[in-house]
C-alpha cells in the first residue's frame, strides 16, 4: 500500500532521514520506534508532504507520491496527525473538526461523521463550541484524532499519540488506535513508549540516525536482544 | 458587545457634525479615519494571518497616486516613442482604480513575499514601500517627484434634488470616511467570519498542521494581502482628494508604524482593535497640541505607547473582554 525506498530527507542542510525503506500493507497497525532524534517524525513529515524527499521513492498504491503538496497526499487518503501542538487553539471543537474534511465535498457524509465523532468521544459533543485550547490535553488528543478521522483516511498516521498524556489516557489511547485499525483503517503510528507500541502493533520498524536498522513483526523485536537492551530498559 | 450597539455608535458618529459643526474637530476626526481605514486593513493582515507588514503605507500612497493621477489624468512617454495618455477621470473611478491598483500590487507582493517567513517577509515589505518612494521622487514626469500633485478635485456626489455636489466641506468629506469605514469594517469582518477567516486564524496558529489538514496556506495568505491592500488603497484615495495634495511622503515608513501601533494597541486580531486604537492614536496627538509644548506631546504619546504594550500587551480590546463576565 505504502512503500518507501532509501528516502532521504532533512531540514535545510541537515539530513535528518539518510536511507529509509519501509512498507505499510493495508489494514496493517505498524509502529516506528527508536530514540530521540532517530528520524521517526521527520519519515511521517515526509511521507505527508509537509517535508519534500531529497532522495528515494515514496510510493502509494505503486504511484509516486515523493514531493506532492500535503494537500494532494491528503487527497488521496493519507492523513497525518502531528506531534506537539495538536489543535487550532481559536477555533472551536466543531470548526476544528470541520478544518479535518476540509478536502470533502460531501457536506451531509461530513455531518455524519461529525456526529459519529462525538458518539465516540463524548467529551467534544460537550464542547462542541468551545475553544479547542481550553480543552485539557487529553481532550485535545482525541480531538486531534477525531479531527484526522474526519478526512476518512485510508492511511492514518499518529505521531507520539500518548505523549504528555496521563497513565490512564495513555490506555485509553492505544485502545482508539487498536479501534481504529479494527474499523479497516491502516495505521501508522511513532511512539516513543517502545514497548506499548510494539505490543500494540503487527509490524514495526527501528530507527537509528535517519537509518531503518531492524524491522519485524512487533513480537520478533521485544524479543531482539539489542531492542531490549536500548528501548525497553535492560533485557 | 450587542448587536446595537455599533450602529448607535455609527449613528453618534453620523450626527457628530450637526452637534458640533466644529471645523477643526472634524479635520481631526476626518484624518483619523482615514488612518483606521488603514489600520483596519492592516489588522487583517498582522491580525488575523499574523504576518508583519512594515511596507503597508505602500498600498495607502498607491492608492493615494492612482486616485490622484485619475483624476488630474497623465501623458507621459514610456521610451520607443510611445506614450500613455489618460484624460482626467471622475473622483469615484479614480477611487475604484485606486483599489483595484493597490489590490493588484497586494496580490504582486503577496505572489513574492509570502515564499518567507519572520523577518525575511518583513523587510520585503519594508524595501517594497520604499522602493514606490523613490519611484514617486524620481518618476517626475508622472508624479511630480517632490513638487507633489497638486489641485486634485474634491470628491463629487450626486444627490437626489441637489446633482452633482463637490465635497468641498469638513462635514461632507466627515461622512464620506465614515461611510467608507463602516464599508471598511463591515468587508473585514465578513472575510474573517467566513471560510477564508477560519483558514486565517488556522495557519496563524499553526502552520504546518493547517498544510497538513489541506488548507493552501499561500493562497489564503495572498488573498488576505490583496483586500488588505484594496482597502488601503480605498484609504489612500480618500486622503488624496481630502487633502488635495499627494507627494512622495505618502509611502514614509512612519505612516505604516502608526498603523501598526494603532493596531496593536487596539487589540491584533478582533474586529473592533483597530477602530479603537485608531481612535486614542488619531486624536491623542492633536488633543495634545492645545495643551502641551510639541516635544512635550511626542514624549506623552511615546509613554502612552510604551504604558499600552506594557500593561495591556493583548491590547485594549482583549482586556475589555475580559473583564465582562462570560454569558
Amino acid at each position: 500500500m505504502l512503500r518507501l525506498e532509501g528516502v532521504a530527507a532533512g531540514y535545510g542542510r541537515t539530513l535528518a532521514l539518510a536511507d529509509v525503506s519501509l512498507d505499510v500493507r493495508q489494514g496493517e497497525l505498524v509502529s516506528l520506534i527508536g530514540a530521540n532524534g532517530a528520524g521517526k517524525s521527520t519519515t511521517l513529515k515526509t511521507i505527508s508532504g509537509l517535508l519534500k524527499p531529497s532522495a528515494g521513492r515514496i510510493t502509494w498504491d505503486g504511484a509516486e507520491i515523493g514531493g506532492l503538496s500535503p494537500r494532494e497526499i491528503l487527497a488521496r487518503g493519507i492523513a497525518h496527525c502531528p506531534e506537539g501542538r495538536r489543535v487550532f487553539p481559536h477555533l472551536t471543537v466543531r470548526e476544528n473538526l470541520e478544518m479535518g474534511a476540509l478536502l470533502r465535498r460531501d457536506r451531509a457524509a461530513v455531518a455524519t461523521d461529525l456526529d459519529a465523532m462525538c458518539d465516540r468521544f463524548p467529551r467534544l459533543r460537550e464542547r462542541l463550541a468551545q475553544a479547542a485550547g481550553t480543552l485539557s490535553g487529553g481532550e485535545q488528543q482525541m480531538l486531534a484524532i477525531a479531527r484526522a478521522l474526519m478526512s476518512r483516511p485510508r492511511l492514518v498516521m499518529f505521531d507520539e499519540p500518548s505523549l504528555g498524556l496521563a497513565p490512564s489516557l495513555v490506555e485509553q489511547v492505544f485502545q482508539i488506535v487498536r479501534e481504529i485499525r479494527a474499523n479497516g483503517t491502516t495505521v501508522l503510528m511513532v511512539e516513543q513508549n517502545a514497548m506499548a507500541a510494539l505490543r500494540l502493533c503487527d509490524r514495526a520498524f527501528l530507527l537509528e540516525t535517519g537509518h531503518v536498522v531492524q524491522a519485524g513483526t512487533g513480537a520478533e523485536l521485544l524479543a531482539s536482544p539489542d531492542v531490549r537492551a536500548a528501548y525497553l530498559g535492560g533485557a | 458587545m450587542s448587536k446595537l450597539l455599533p450602529w448607535l455608535f455609527v449613528a453618534a458618529l453620523a450626527l457628530l457634525p450637526v452637534a458640533f459643526p466644529d471645523p477643526y474637530l472634524l479635520a481631526v476626526l476626518t484624518s483619523a479615519g482615514i488612518f483606521i481605514i488603514g489600520a483596519i486593513s492592516l489588522n487583517l493582515l498582522l491580525g488575523y494571518t499574523g504576518q508583519l507588514s512594515l511596507g503597508h503605507v505602500a498600498f495607502f500612497g498607491l492608492g493615494a497616486y492612482t486616485s490622484a493621477l485619475a483624476a488630474l489624468g497623465f501623458d507621459i512617454g514610456i521610451g520607443f516613442g510611445l506614450r500613455i495618455t489618460l484624460a482626467p477621470q471622475p473622483a469615484w473611478l479614480g477611487f475604484i482604480a485606486a483599489i483595484v491598483v493597490a489590490g493588484g500590487f497586494g496580490w504582486l507582493l503577496g505572489r513574492l513575499a509570502f515564499r518567507v517567513r519572520g523577518a525575511y517577509f518583513v523587510i520585503i515589505t519594508i524595501c517594497f514601500a520604499q522602493v514606490l518612494r523613490m519611484v514617486a521622487l524620481n518618476w517626475i514626469e508622472l508624479t511630480q517627484g517632490p513638487m507633489a500633485l497638486i489641485s486634485i478635485p474634491p470628491f463629487s456626489l450626486w444627490l437626489p434634488g441637489q446633482g452633482v455636489v463637490a465635497l468641498y466641506s469638513k462635514a461632507q468629506n466627515y461622512w464620506l470616511v465614515l461611510a467608507v469605514a463602516v464599508v471598511a469594517f463591515l468587508v473585514v469582518r465578513q472575510v474573517v467570519e467566513s471560510r477564508i477567516g477560519r483558514a486565517l486564524v488556522a495557519l496563524r496558529s499553526n502552520e504546518s498542521l493547517a498544510r497538513s489538514v489541506g488548507i493552501r496556506v499561500t493562497h489564503y495568505l495572498v488573498i488576505a494581502a490583496v483586500i488588505s491592500a484594496g482597502i488601503a488603497g480605498a484609504a489612500g484615495s480618500l486622503f488624496a482628494h481630502y487633502v488635495r495634495i499627494v507627494d512622495p511622503d505618502v509611502f514614509l515608513f512612519i505612516y505604516t508604524v502608526t498603523m501598526v501601533i494603532m493596531v496593536i494597541t487596539g487589540g491584533k486580531g478582533t474586529l473592533w482593535g483597530p477602530v479603537v486604537g485608531g481612535l486614542i492614536f488619531g486624536l491623542i496627538p492633536d488633543l495634545l497640541r492645545g495643551h502641551a509644548a510639541p516635544e512635550a506631546q511626542w514624549v506623552a504619546y511615546g509613554v502612552a505607547m510604551i504604558l499600552f504594550v506594557m500593561f495591556l500587551p493583548r491590547g485594549i480590546v482583549p482586556a475589555l473582554a475580559s473583564l465582562r463576565p462570560r454569558p
